[in-house]
């Protein structure tokens, strides 16, 4: 089950949402949409159910053109078969458990118990059929949700912010689970959410969303290590940028000379970004750089450094590695995830 | 519809009766109008804002009573309390005979402006207190307990904190007060006051003028559409949106001085406003129980019950669907539309009925004349009364259900959707089972609304048709208010019942 999203944009009054996104899905592939808030990333999810209407382009799940604004087709939420996971889980109050899971099976189903049994036993709960959504606690009540929007076997799962109203422990631990289970039903699944270490916990793919487009799609590790953008750069995680210019030889920065895997031509000015576990360092009286601080994270600790320009960066090392301020240091730059922008 | 026809009636009016009118009365209805609409109004604000406070904030003996007890005289029309304070303070009333007997000769004239004042805004204040309270309870602890941290004194955290957070809600119920002024009937037409309502009144029954009434239905509009206008400047539809948990907000214990204060200070509304009239209500239905109690009388509720019953159903039915296609269709379009159809609660009474008579009467001639119809069809039957509940009491049915969507959220529709329940399905499955208790309340409300009114039901009834409001009236207007008490305590009992079960599906 495919989903194709081509030249999507979205404009509320004078506020540009969404501009000419376009995505492109394998079947049984879950891809994370990453994003600030207010970068259109739930406006993008009820494009592809049918709760909104792009203002342009087209959506295509497995084959079947669900929205064409040239051709004037909207096919209506209900006809589409896509399964939704809502952030407050939105599960009907007055309703069991039962009820719940078996409310999107069509009547002439004669196998609802058969269904229900199996999908609550994929979900782990099994025997919750006669429990009421407010007898369950935020955990079970989004595997319940989860197992809701399955049942009508889905061409596509969206989830929007399904884990933010758990604490962090269950959190870590349902979306492992819910990764298993989309995984085991072979879900083709849309995620949207502003948490990076979700996304890239549950996703093959993540798609970092800014200001209405899609800046860059790839797998966590490439998106996290090779980031296209500064913006996506500054998004994931901790980054410090330093100036370089190019040379015959390579970059040559404050920091030594780098590699120009870009071909950037000669004399162009560029940033290159470092992340602290690229940078190494080594106590040395003769260095020219500087310990600002230290701050202990536990499983390691992080240092701010000063270069010689007065620049900070920061650096990860050895929790049991414990330099003083104002200790001298030589750094060490890990080359094979560096990465240079053109400035 | 009807209030936009009565308004353009206006201009096809005489020129020299406008000038006759702006020469003798004109001024005077209008003076007297804007006189109510503020001592009124600020009478209601003192005491409403000021209740409030107390119960919310204050920790006194009694303060849990006062604060179910001081919603109760809503279940007292306006025009009743006027008639009942009018018996009791009347020359010949058994009240006056007494001072007299014991040497105090001298009293006051019971029919005054000054009576009225007091009697609108002892019926009235209930609206002010009532959601300028539940807004302080929502807002109160959130804010206030920061506040209080930061060290700000009482009085200080009342007129900077406080306040500025419940205006929206002092300036919407105000503007609330405010219109129920100007439609209000009743007492003032009793008491002999001359307002733009009564003056309506009188043009149309006595000299069945409907250009006049026109021209002075278009300054009461006037006057409302100014207090929307004021009231949409002054931020009164903006909404603060606070979220998170209420911790409760701890109260201010009175020591017995105060708690002496506060006490009278809640006792005031309470005692005029309800005890009073009720225990008067209470010893003359006794008394003429078995006089009223005829085939008229049973007739009378059962109008009463029925008309209210089945215009409040259509009114849910309507208010369900226009809410529903909201939900839905979330577009300028439908909010322009809710908007047009809630008008008839803005606008005076009287208008409504006068421009509902004025378009039911031509269409009846236009069927007469084109098709040969031999009677009235819609003009002077229970049809054009039912319809001029629904314009009038739309808005009621309306914000009750929609403020439960609100609550309720657009998720669980969507989830129904997605899940590939249609429409309707989605409507009957879901979000009907999630919004009944609002739609129960927005019905009980309507109800009560329309057993109560009465400047609508006036002007639209048929020949010989009564409800309790207008036998009442009608049995009031010729001084037999004694003897009104038995319809009286019958509409008190009618109202009071779905109030109180409303209150319980609110726990």
């Amino acid at each position: 089950m495919s989903l194709f999203l081509s030249n999507i944009s979205k404009r509320f009054q004078k506020t540009k949402v969404l501009s000419d996104l376009s995505l492109n899905m394998k079947q049984g592939e879950i891809v994370a949409v990453l994003g600030k808030s207010g970068s259109g990333k739930s406006t993008l999810l009820n494009i592809i159910a049918g709760f909104e209407e792009s203002d342009t382009g087209e959506v295509i799940v497995n084959n079947t053109t669900l929205f064409n604004k040239e051709k004037s087709l909207f096919v209506a939420p209900e006809l589409r078969n896509t399964g939704y996971l809502f952030q407050n889980y939105a599960l009907f109050p007055h309703m069991n458990v039962y009820k719940n899971i078996s409310f999107g099976l069509k009547k002439e189903q004669n196998n609802k118990k058969e269904i229900v049994e199996e999908l609550l036993e994929l979900v782990g709960l099994s025997g919750f059929e006669k429990r009421y959504p407010h007898e369950l606690s935020g955990g079970q009540q989004q595997r319940i949700a989860l197992a809701r929007a399955l049942a009508p076997r889905p061409k596509i799962l969206l989830l929007d912010e399904p884990f933010s109203g758990l604490d962090t422990e269950l959190r870590i631990k349902t979306r492992g689970e819910v990764r298993k289970i989309m995984k085991q039903a072979q879900t083709t699944a849309v995620l949207v959410t502003h948490d990076q270490e979700e996304a890239f916990a549950i996703a093959d793919k993540v798609a970092i969303i800014n200001q209405g487009v899609i800046e860059q799609i790839d797998e966590p590790e490439r998106i996290y290590h090779f980031p296209a953008t500064r913006f996506i750069a500054e998004f994931l995680g901790q980054a410090d940028f330093i100036k370089g210019i190019v040379v015959e030889k390579g970059i040559d920065s404050e920091i030594g000379l780098i590699p120009n895997k870009n071909s950037f031509s000669k004399g162009s000015v560029v940033e290159i970004m470092l992340r602290p576990e690229n940078i190494k360092f080594l106590h040395d009286e003769n260095g020219l750089i500087e310990v600002i601080s230290r701050s202990f994270k536990g499983y390691e600790n992080l240092y701010h450094l000063k270069l010689p320009s007065g620049k900070i960066i920061q650096s990860s090392s050895d929790s049991g590695l414990i330099l003083e301020p104002k200790t001298k240091v030589i750094i060490e730059v890990l080359q094979k995830n560096v990465v240079v922008f053109l400035k | 519809m009807p209030i936009v026809i009565i308004n353009l009636y206006a201009f096809t009016l005489d020129p020299e009766i406008v000038n006759h009118l702006k020469e003798t009365v004109l001024l005077d209805y209008i003076f007297n109008t804007v006189l109510l609409i503020v001592v009124v109004g600020f009478l209601t604000a003192v005491i409403g804002i000021g209740s409030a406070y107390l119960v919310t904030f204050c920790d006194f003996k009694y303060a849990k009573f006062f604060s179910f007890a001081l919603i109760l005289p809503f279940a007292i029309p306006s025009y009743i309390l006027g008639f009942i304070y009018f018996e009791i303070f009347s020359f010949f009333s058994p009240f006056h005979r007494f001072l007299m007997s014991i040497g105090i000769d001298s009293f006051f004239d019971v029919l005054s402006l000054n009576t009225v004042i007091i009697v609108l805004t002892l019926a009235f204040y209930p609206y002010v207190y009532l959601i300028v309270k539940s807004s302080m309870e929502k807002n109160s602890s959130i804010l206030l307990n920061p506040a209080l941290s930061l060290g700000a004194s009482r009085t200080k955290i009342f007129f900077t904190v406080l306040m500025p957070l419940v205006r929206p809600a002092i300036v919407a119920s105000l503007a609330l007060v405010m219109m129920e002024i100007i439609s209000e009937f009743g007492t003032v037409h009793f008491y002999g006051i001359q307002t733009l309502t009564t003056a309506i009144f009188s043009v149309w029954f006595e000299m069945g003028d409907i250009g006049t009434a026109a021209y002075l239905s278009a300054i009461a509009t006037g006057i409302v559409l100014l207090i929307l206008i004021v009231d949409k400047l002054s931020g009164g539809r903006a909404k603060y949106r606070i979220d998170g948990a209420s911790a409760p907000i701890k109260k201010i214990k009175l020591n017995k001085v105060q708690s002496f204060f506060a006490i009278s200070f809640l006792a005031f509304p309470f005692v005029f406003g309800f005890f009073i009239p009720i225990l008067w209500v209470i010893f003359y239905a006794i008394t003429y129980v078995e006089r009223a109690f005829s085939a008229e009388f049973i007739w009378t509720i059962f109008n009463s019950f029925s008309a209210a019953a089945i215009s409040a159903t259509v009114i849910m039915m309507i208010a369900l669907f226009l809410a529903y296609s909201q939900r839905v269709y979330d577009n300028n379009y439908m909010k322009y539309l809710l908007k047009v159809s809630t008008l008839g609660y803005s606008v005076a009474a009287a208008i409504t009925a006068v421009g509902i008579m004025v378009v039911f009467t031509s269409i009846d001639h236009f069927l007469i004349d084109n098709f040969g119809l031999e009677k009235l069809l819609l003009s002077g039957t229970v049809l054009a009364l039912y319809y001029g509940y629904m314009v009038r009491f739309l808005a009621v049915g309306l914000n009750s259900v929609n403020s439960n969507f609100e609550k309720v959220g657009i998720n669980p529709n969507r989830a129904s959707r997605s899940l590939g329940s249609g429409l309707f399905k989605t409507l009957l499955k879901v979000d009907l089972p999630l919004v009944r208790n609002g739609i129960i309340i927005g019905f009980i409300l309507v109800f009560v609304d329309i057993v109560k009114e009465l400047p609508l039901t006036l002007i639209l009834r048929p020949f010989d048709y009564h409800t309790l409001s207008s036998k009442i009236y009608e049995l009031a207007s010729i001084e037999l208010i004694q003897e009104s008490s038995v319809f009286i305590l019958s509409m008190i009992i009618v109202c009071a019942i779905p109030m109180i079960l409303s209150l319980k599906a609110y726990k």
